[in-house]
């Protein structure tokens, strides 16, 4: 790694340990940061119920933001390779909006979703799905694929929107869910996404000089020994599974994707290697602090997460657009 | 020695019910420097594509160095073949030195090194440059680089010159010849005819699918031909250096 790439590396990781430390401490009840330190090395500085809420709401909830952060932000960096395309997203392209779709559509039909597994398999065929779609159109023409994307995300936001409406009651959890919230964390759920961070970031990394090559010409890409059509097919489905997963468990977060990989790009280069391993401190960052705003910006309540993601990541990103002919990377 | 770097046999190949290829033929031998030409939509980048393994033929049609090229792992093509698309670049932006680099990781047998592959096309000014500030012919030559640090032993470029100013196609082009001097198979999709001329030993002249004439550039590229491929009036003669070169003449497109 090189300096710039190690010092960036060190700012995220660092940034999100006391963004971590923070959200643990923060809420309805205030509990000390220096506590919670010393309670790690000593087991009594914290009172009983204070300890009861660190260990059975607090740390599982911080741990799934960390944890879904990364995971959105290099699973939006794999659709943006896929689509060479900077712009794209899980959430721009309607691959989340696929999946609340297909959750919405299992509920009105009264499947049984309610379980850790089934939920994020209906979600999945969703998602994956919109994926293919996408892909065998954008394979024809992949400068069209965005407006595609974007024509999937209405069409199948409109449909979610009058399933909700017909399906009254059962469906009306969509409605938060479309929102993102990080409320039902628990250690499964944490244990879950744990997996699923070591499993992207293994198989990312391991392919991280044939993701280079994706962002060549296409024949380019074939001469230097890569099926440019599988490889994309394969992240494009690991993509969609590891977003789709996401999605079941904290609904639709959009920007993660879109904001974290670009905002790395732009200091980093388009190198994979660095991207993948520093991308995933920073989505891991910035979710932490957005879940932190929506527990404390209104007094005993909480705001979906997907709100927050989207003003704040609405903003850096304009900045960063603007910015583009001072910077050096494009 | 094989000297056979490229066979094809009876390739045909079609999309959407039109036929782009009919049972085309032809061999290109090892260290030779061959153009290919004819119209556009003809279907010289159709073979490029079935070269790179782009596309596919289930038939024992393309042969490299004797290999049936579906016996080859598309791993291990780097080693045949390297390619060299028309303004190959993208809009993120890699440093020269970076691009460069990427044609090791096709083919880790090569023994060209990434500085030795930057002095062969004697780009070390732009070396540290990222691609998207520097020029559509140093980006050529760019590519042209990782071509060569990939260290494959047939060479593909598919209008390497188009776009470009006099200057960069004359460089691109004296570099070809120079790494066809050193015994690189050179393979170069070009519509400059006279630029074919002066370059290219062979050439290989494509109408509606299939191979009008292959052979030495001078047989192949006579008026007649041209006449009859492009539909266009054109005539041969010696410059006072004693390069060929077309007129075109009395034209009405």
């Amino acid at each position: 790694m090189k300096k710039k790439e190690l010092l960036f590396f060190i700012i995220c990781v660092s940034s999100s340990v006391i963004a971590l430390l923070i959200s643990i401490s923060i809420g309805t009840t205030k509990i000390n940061i220096i506590n919670i330190i010393k309670n790690i090395f000593n087991n009594f500085t914290v009172d009983e119920i204070d300890l009861y809420i660190i260990k059975s709401i607090r740390i599982p909830r911080a741990l799934c933001a960390m944890l879904c952060g990364g995971i959105l932000s290099v699973s939006g960096l794999c659709f943006q390779t896929v689509f060479k395309n900077p712009l794209a997203d899980s959430y721009v392209l309607g691959i989340s909006s696929g999946a609340s779709f297909s959750v919405s559509l299992g509920l009105l039909l009264g499947l049984s979703i309610n379980s850790v597994y089934s939920l994020p398999v209906i979600a999945f065929t969703g998602s994956l799905a919109t994926s293919f779609l996408l892909f065998f159109n954008g394979k024809k023409n992949i400068n069209s694929m965005l407006l595609f994307g974007i024509a999937i995300n209405f069409f199948l936001s409109a449909c979610t929107s009058l399933f909700i409406f017909l399906g009254k009651k059962q469906v009306q959890f969509v409605i938060y869910w479309t929102m993102g919230s990080l409320s039902s964390s628990s250690y499964l759920k944490a244990a879950i996404f744990t997996i699923l961070s070591v499993f992207i970031l293994l198989f990312l990394l391991r392919r991280n000089k044939k993701m280079d090559l994706l962002l060549l010409n296409e024949t380019t890409a074939f001469s230097l020994g890569i099926n440019a059509n599988k490889e994309r097919l394969l992240l494009l489905i690991v993509s969609s599974l590891t977003t789709s997963v996401i999605v079941a468990y904290c609904g639709v977060i959009g920007f993660i994707g879109l904001m974290c990989p670009h905002i790395t790009r732009k200091f980093l280069g388009p190198k994979h290697k660095p991207l993948i391993i520093c991308s995933f401190p920073l989505g891991a960052l910035i979710l932490q602090i957005s879940d932190i705003i929506s527990r404390i910006v209104i007094p005993n309540s909480e705001l979906p997460i997907g709100i927050i993601t989207s003003i704040i990541g609405a903003p850096i990103f304009f900045s960063l657009l603007l910015k583009r002919k001072s910077t050096i990377y494009d | 020695m094989i000297s056979q770097a490229i066979k094809i046999n009876n390739l045909t190949c079609s999309y959407s019910n039109k036929i782009i290829l009919k049972n085309i033929s032809f061999t290109v031998e090892n260290g030779n420097f061959t153009a290919i030409c004819g119209p556009n939509g003809v279907g010289k980048t159709t073979i490029i594509k079935y070269l790179v393994k782009e596309l596919n033929t289930k038939s024992s049609s393309i042969f490299l160095f004797d290999k049936d090229i579906n016996q080859i792992k598309q791993k291990d093509l780097p080693k045949y073949i390297s390619y060299v698309g028309q303004n190959d670049f993208n809009k993120y932006s890699f440093t020269v030195k970076e691009l460069i680099e990427m044609g090791k990781y096709g083919n880790n047998e090569s023994k060209i090194s990434t500085d030795e592959a930057i002095q062969i096309v004697d780009i070390s000014h732009l070396k540290n440059k990222f691609i998207n500030s520097i020029s559509s012919g140093e980006i050529q030559l760019a590519q042209i680089a990782r071509a060569v640090c990939q260290d494959a032993k047939i060479m593909i470029l598919d209008e390497p010159i188009s776009n470009l100013d006099p200057y960069h196609q004359i460089k691109i082009m004296e570099i070809l010849r120079a790494l066809n001097k050193n015994n690189k198979t050179i393979i170069c999709v070009l519509h400059d005819l006279n630029i074919v001329l002066k370059y290219c030993p062979y050439c290989l002249l494509l109408k509606n699918g299939n191979i009008f004439k292959n052979g030495k550039t001078e047989d192949v590229l006579k008026p007649n031909n041209i006449s009859n491929v492009y539909n266009i009036n054109c005539e041969i003669f010696k410059t006072n250096h004693g390069q060929l070169q077309l007129a075109f003449y009395n034209n009405q497109c």
